[in-house]
């Protein structure tokens, strides 16, 4: 397990590498040539219109996403292609759309994560504990997802990536469905994993709500990295339109 | 204020569906088939027909079969009656007979009637069926010496069973369990009763009024406490689930399975025992449920295929039984690995050991049926060697399930390499079970292939 109290974010800085990274279905190249490091205990903002590639590069780092060519090493040691099963116990991740098993209520969830990710049960149950009523959860552990609102369901992937502590935690639009109370108690929650040396990778429309958690951006179009940097130094999107 | 016509934005969707059904099976077409190819199905097609019907005099040749048919035709027509009604009270178990998919539902939230629209959906039913029966009763007519009447009785039977078990199979669909298992139970024994006791006529009215006095009930209440998600989804995976295409494109359209009839048991509800086992084992049973068809299908196939290579000859059985043992844990691997990727589970953290313990049992308990004919064969043609022959057939379907679930955790881990010397032994030893119809002697290499086992069965 890898515990609360590890120092891989002290010694290791470098928590993600991304090199030449290149996807293709068929003829059409998702993404293309892209490189990028993540450093321990930062969020970098991965920013680009509808269709950039963002979900691409985020699945292809799960693994879901099967890469044409290129390099990706989590913590310089663990190789998507060499070393598989170890590399994923040290991401979780927050897809835009709740994967959710119909058969699994929102209990059996967290106990499914806590195992995969091989926590103590006494720390599970503390950290359900604390997260559900953040969530304002209570009273739903034993439903199953059909019986919770998307916003629900939501808060419940969440809580489910929040529970172990990984260096990477991915998130795809982390706003998406909730409420402002549940975005506020999010928000600390990833403050929280960011002190203990978590880096996130963050997709995200909502620019102006990330400034104050993001230490950086990747910006994609077209499948390439067209700019990144200080999130300081980021402007905006500008329209499809007006790029023409 | 006009209202928009149900009937043509029905019809509009029902001809885009059409449309799109027939762009995918043409691709399906333009990837399986050339003009050449086509050409030459058409030219054998036409062979068949021609040698079947007409060079050769098949009303001569099976003039007694069709006087057999025909007699028990009309014996047991009020039989027959009350049997045809069960196929739809066990249909209501998975299908809701009236097919309103998601689409049909989302028009109802645009100023259509449900009502409407399911109206139009059972009576484009209702006549596409009888097109369809009216075609086989002709061609059973033109083709066949059979009685015309009792071709056309038959086909009012069949048509109008259809017809008056619509409304029963969509309400029965809606019921619990529990009530579907009484119905059911209640007209397989009423059909029973009859041929006990020589009264199918009575029985065959009693079924009749049976259904007509349901469609009065149930009709009065057709909406009633629908419960749409599971229709739709129902619905859903049959108007899209073509095998052939799914074959050939290499894309399974899956059921989106939302609801299931286990879910608001209480216990499934309690949060689990905190160890692999309880998690994974419900983890497991939900991807058997997910994929029940195909493992039915494999292991109800494996199992024909045996019974039937036993009448052939007896070395296609050993054949066969060797050929059921690779198909038996190729697939089985294939399920393990399904599990991996498909769902939550491939977004988390791999325990391929964990997850291979668990369904290790069940990879055991489904080889049962398959060995099943396997051991009847080995009592028919009992001799010492019997024993022997089931030894050998164990102990290589053990190895070649550990040899495959290994490399398979490899590949999941991304580190299979070159072609080992295990996967050489474990289907090398398939060979053994053909040896064994040329000399019985070889069965002693189960012992060695034993002991291989549980020497690689160290490493996990």
């Amino acid at each position: 397990m890898l515990s609360r109290n590890t120092s891989w974010m002290v010694i290791i800085l470098k928590i993600l590498d991304v090199k030449n990274l290149e996807v293709d279905v068929k003829t059409t190249k998702l993404l293309d040539e892209v490189s990028f490091t993540l450093n321990a205990g930062k969020v970098t903002a991965l920013v680009g219109h509808n269709g950039a590639g963002k979900s691409t590069l985020m699945k292809t780092i799960m693994g879901i996403q099967e890469k044409t060519a290129g390099e990706i090493i989590i913590q310089q040691s663990f190789d998507q292609d060499n070393d598989f099963l170890e590399y994923k116990r040290r991401i979780a991740f927050i897809p835009e759309e709740p994967m959710l098993m119909s058969e699994l209520t929102a209990m059996q969830h967290f106990q499914l994560y806590g195992k995969s990710y091989q926590v103590e049960e006494s720390e599970l149950i503390n950290r359900i504990e604390r997260y559900v009523e953040g969530f304002e959860l209570q009273g739903k552990l034993n439903e199953f997802p059909e019986s919770l609102s998307k916003g629900m369901r939501q808060k419940v992937q969440t809580i489910c990536a929040m529970i172990p502590d990984v260096p990477l935690l991915l998130i795809d639009e982390p706003f998406m469905g909730l409420d402002i109370y549940a975005v506020d108690y999010f928000e600390e929650m990833m403050k929280e994993k960011i002190e203990r040396g978590t880096s996130i990778l963050l997709t995200t429309h909502q620019l102006e709500r990330v400034k104050g958690i993001a230490d950086q951006f990747i910006m994609l179009q077209d499948g390439k990295l067209l700019h990144h940097g200080a999130i300081s130094d980021f402007d905006t999107i500008k329209r499809r339109s007006d790029e023409v | 204020m006009t209202y928009p016509s149900t009937l043509k934005s029905y019809l509009f969707l029902k001809r885009n569906r059409a449309k799109k059904k027939r762009a995918v099976k043409k691709q399906l077409w333009q990837m399986s088939m050339d003009k050449t190819t086509a050409f030459y199905l058409v030219i054998l097609g036409a062979y068949v027909f021609a040698s079947i019907f007409i060079f050769n005099d098949y009303l001569k040749v099976f003039e007694d079969e069709f006087i057999f048919i025909e007699k028990l035709l009309a014996e047991r027509f009020w039989l027959i009656l009350s049997i045809v009604p069960i196929r739809y009270v066990f249909q209501a178990f998975r299908h809701p007979g009236v097919l309103i998919t998601s689409s049909e539902y989302q028009l109802a939230m645009l100023p259509h009637s449900i009502k409407k629209i399911a109206l139009y959906i059972a009576l484009e039913k209702w006549i596409k069926l009888l097109l369809q029966y009216l075609l086989v009763s002709m061609v059973v007519i033109m083709i066949t010496p059979i009685n015309w009447l009792l071709v056309c009785s038959y086909f009012l039977l069949f048509w109008c069973v259809e017809l008056f078990m619509t409304i029963p199979q969509w309400k029965l669909f809606q019921s619990h369990l529990f009530v579907k298992v009484s119905y059911l139970v209640l007209i397989v024994s009423l059909s029973m009763i009859g041929e006990l006791t020589d009264s199918n006529q009575i029985i065959g009215t009693v079924t009749i009024i049976g259904v007509l006095v349901a469609n009065i009930y149930f009709g009065r209440s057709l909406f009633d406490n629908v419960h749409w998600g599971r229709v739709t989804e129902v619905n859903d995976y049959l108007v899209w689930n073509m095998p052939l295409v799914s074959k050939a494109i290499k894309v399974k359209f899956k059921r989106q399975r939302r609801y299931n009839m286990f879910q608001n048991r209480a216990s499934r509800r309690k949060p689990f025992q905190y160890h692999h086992h309880s998690i994974h084992k419900r983890l497991w049973l939900q991807l058997f449920r997910e994929n029940v068809e195909y493992i039915l299908q494999v292991i109800a196939g494996l199992f024909s295929a045996i019974i039937i290579f036993a009448f052939i000859s007896e070395l296609v059985t050993f054949i066969g039984i060797a050929i059921s043992v690779h198909v038996y844990t190729s697939f089985v691997t294939s399920i393990y690995r399904e599990r991996f990727v498909s769902g939550i589970v491939q977004i988390l953290p791999w325990d391929v050991v964990g997850y291979r313990h668990t369904i290790t049992r069940w990879i055991y308990v489904g080889f049962v049926p398959i060995m099943i004919p396997i051991i009847i064969y080995a009592i028919i043609h009992y001799s010492w060697w019997s024993i022997g022959l089931i030894g050998l057939v164990v102990s290589v379907f053990l190895l070649n399930v550990e040899t495959k679930l290994d490399n398979m955790a490899l590949q999941l881990d991304k580190k299979l390499g070159e072609f080992a010397i295990k996967d050489f032994v474990s289907f090398g030893s398939l060979g053994f079970i053909i040896l064994f119809y040329l000399n019985p002697y070889y069965s002693l290499l189960s012992i060695i292939i034993i002991l291989y086992y549980m020497y690689q069965k160290k490493g996990y």
